[in-house]
């Protein structure tokens, strides 16, 4: 048990230091971490209008909806879009590092058998 | 909506109901194994799992409530659509693939996964049964007062007939007849959705100005129903901030929401299931929004005389009115149809529910009660084949005391909501729900995939902390203040409250006890969840069929 502990002990943090995998961390830090501000902006953004600015939204209108509605209407949209460039992102930047580090990672593992 | 027996009403959901059942018994050979009846063998393809997941959380409340909420507060009440889809974010970034490769069957498996600890596993089931328990006895209840007043059928008799249909999904078919119950949902749902909303904007030249040109014409609140705070004008920006973070970060904690992305092969699936929700959810709230003014356009200066006080029947009488008027062929079938969605709204939701306490109760609180180990695989002596084949043959026999906790889960779940009877606030039942999620759960889970000084006491103290602040913090509000004058809290929802303090308990708990629990051996294995969440490596594999 203690052989198998050690073992396991070297195995997983020194992946964490695997530069594939420092890639891939950061990759997926960065696309969270810019999404995520945009989705928290988006949010604010709705808040802010219906919590302070009540009457400027009811009152005017474009193409004959309320400026209220098109908020509304912006958290649908802002929400796809987000969505979108998550997929995106994923598949053309997060994917490419995953399979890089899931690589390194075998060919890792192989050399220590060896 | 007169009280009197709807037959045509009672035949399509009879029809539904059939259909759900027959469903149900094809997945039951599936549904043997422990995998395939707690998470349908991870072989739930992406469009299925993403219409499950807006099948479990598109409940009759969105479809009825929300539709009169707008009819008589305009667009205070498309708040908790928009921040509804919204909350599908946190979870798209923050959780899906990460709960896929770290998760197993319950949400407990993903904060456990460093630790192993006993006493998360408790807590964490005893708030995911809290949480569980709101939701069901807000659906049961909406299943008794809408098809009373819908169909005709009794308030005990609709809750019966519901509360015995979630059990026998679950005991049958287990979580694959449950998916398909919800994608069966979410398709009647969608279409009778689409339907509706062309039928409000016909009326009007397929102009959606025009409805609400005529909207604010008939509307009981005139012009006002297009500017915000018919709802939050009274109790100010605190509530409505505090009220729209609720819906917005409960998802995310939501257990019968998150333990879906165990059902699906691999992280991308989990992915790609989103998108499916996201879209098929916006598609509905944005015609729920039509409704809602179309609704107050259609029905004219009589419409609120109709819809009665509470505006649960909007969306039953529009159709009516749509289908050529009450009394009329397409009046009644349109109504029918309404029932039908509304009832297989409800079994959805609640079917979803009692997987998720189930499973917990048999994974998580079983073995405690009866101090079984934690791992049949723990002896050093016992090889991988064996230590496997132990695994599996534990994993069996919960998914044999799952199916019977969902039996006994039901029976409880429909002799409370007898008990509390029919005048009950269902909305706080939700509200509730959505708040312990987003304070208790939420707070745990993403400190323990991404803080490595996270530990079992910061779990434990946060859960507990998340649980209590919000039923604590509920009994100051105006619906459930007991006291004389007025409640001293004006908040709705007062998650602006109960997260910080939910956040607050797992730091310190993790700081008190870091030194304690701070091991080699803690830092090793969140290492490994690490890799496992980034990469999917040893994560569980889909069954073959």
């Amino acid at each position: 048990m203690t052989d198998h502990t050690d073992a396991a002990a070297t195995k997983w943090s020194q992946i964490l230091t695997v530069p594939e995998f420092v890639e891939l961390r950061r990759r997926r830090r960065r696309v969270t971490t810019t999404l995520g501000v945009i989705a928290i902006a988006l949010f604010a953004s709705f808040l802010v209008g219906f919590a302070f600015f009540p009457d400027v939204l009811g009152d005017n209108s474009v193409f004959g909806i309320p400026l209220s509605l098109w908020v509304v209407f912006s958290q649908f949209a802002g929400t796809w879009v987000l969505v979108y460039a998550y997929f995106r992102l994923s598949r053309s930047y997060i994917q490419p590092a995953v399979d890089a580090a899931v690589a390194a990672i075998e060919q890792r593992d192989q050399e220590r058998v060896a | 909506m007169t009280g009197e027996i709807d037959y045509l009403a009672i035949a399509v959901c009879a029809a539904v109901i059939s259909l759900t059942l027959w469903v149900t018994f094809a997945a039951a050979r599936r549904s043997r194994s422990a995998t395939g009846f707690f998470a349908a063998g991870r072989s739930i393809t992406g469009w299925q799992n993403g219409f499950a997941i807006a099948g479990e959380f598109i409940s009759a409340g969105s479809f009825l409530g929300t539709t009169g909420l707008i009819f008589y507060k305009g667009v205070d009440g498309a708040v908790i659509l928009c921040t509804s889809v919204i909350s599908f974010l946190p979870v798209l970034f923050l959780l899906a693939e990460k709960m896929r490769n770290v998760g197993k069957y319950t949400l407990a498996d993903v904060l456990v996964f460093r630790t192993g600890a006993r006493r998360v596993r408790v807590v964490v089931a005893l708030s995911t049964i809290a949480t569980g328990t709101f939701v069901l006895l807000a659906q049961l209840v909406a299943a008794g007062v809408l098809l009373e007043s819908v169909s005709g059928i009794p308030f005990a008799l609709s809750v019966t007939v519901a509360g015995s249909l979630m059990g026998i999904y679950v005991f049958v078919g287990g979580m694959l007849a449950t998916t398909r119950v919800q994608v069966i949902k979410s398709s009647i749902l969608a279409v009778l959705a689409i339907v509706v909303g062309l039928g409000v904007l016909s009326q009007f030249g397929f102009s959606f100005p025009g409805v609400l040109s005529s909207a604010t014409e008939h509307a009981v609140s005139g012009d006002a129903v297009l500017t915000p705070g018919l709802i939050f004008g009274e109790t100010g920006a605190l509530n409505l901030i505090s009220y729209a973070l609720a819906f917005a970060l409960g998802t995310a904690g939501m257990a019968h929401i998150l333990i879906r992305f165990f059902t699906v092969p691999e992280a991308s699936t989990a992915r790609k299931s989103l998108g499916w929700t996201v879209a098929l959810c916006s598609m509905f709230y944005l015609i729920v929004i039509v409704m809602g003014f179309g609704a107050m356009a259609v029905l004219g200066d009589s419409g609120a005389d109709r819809v009665g006080v509470s505006g649960n029947l909007t969306a039953p009488v529009l159709v009516t009115e749509l289908g050529g008027g009450a009394g009329t062929i397409g009046g009644s079938i349109a109504l029918a149809l309404v029932a039908a969605v509304a009832f297989a709204s409800i079994v959805a939701v609640v079917a979803g529910v009692v997987i998720s306490a189930a499973g917990t109760f048999a994974h998580d609180v079983w073995p405690t009660l009866t101090r079984r180990p934690e791992s049949p695989a723990g002896d050093p002596d016992m090889g991988r084949e064996a230590a496997a084949a132990a695994i599996a043959q534990k994993d069996a026999k919960d998914a044999k005391i799952a199916r019977i906790g969902a039996v006994g889960f039901s029976i409880l779940a429909i002799l409370l909501t007898m008990a509390i009877g029919d005048s009950t606030n269902i909305t706080y039942f939700m509200g509730m729900a959505f708040m312990v999620a987003a304070s208790a759960h939420l707070p745990s889970l993403l400190l323990s995939l991404n803080w490595r000084r996270f530990n079992s006491t910061g779990a434990v103290w946060g859960v507990l902390t998340g649980l209590i602040s919000t039923i604590v913090s509920l009994m100051f509000t105006e619906a459930l203040w007991l006291g004389s004058g007025p409640a001293p809290l004006t908040i709705q929802l007062p998650v602006i409250i109960t997260l910080p303090l939910g956040l607050a308990a797992c730091i310190i708990g993790s700081l008190v006890a870091e030194r304690r629990q701070r091991t080699d051996l803690a830092d090793e294995k969140f290492a490994e969840m690490i890799v496992r969440a980034e990469t999917g490596i040893g994560a569980e594999l889909a069954e073959a069929h």
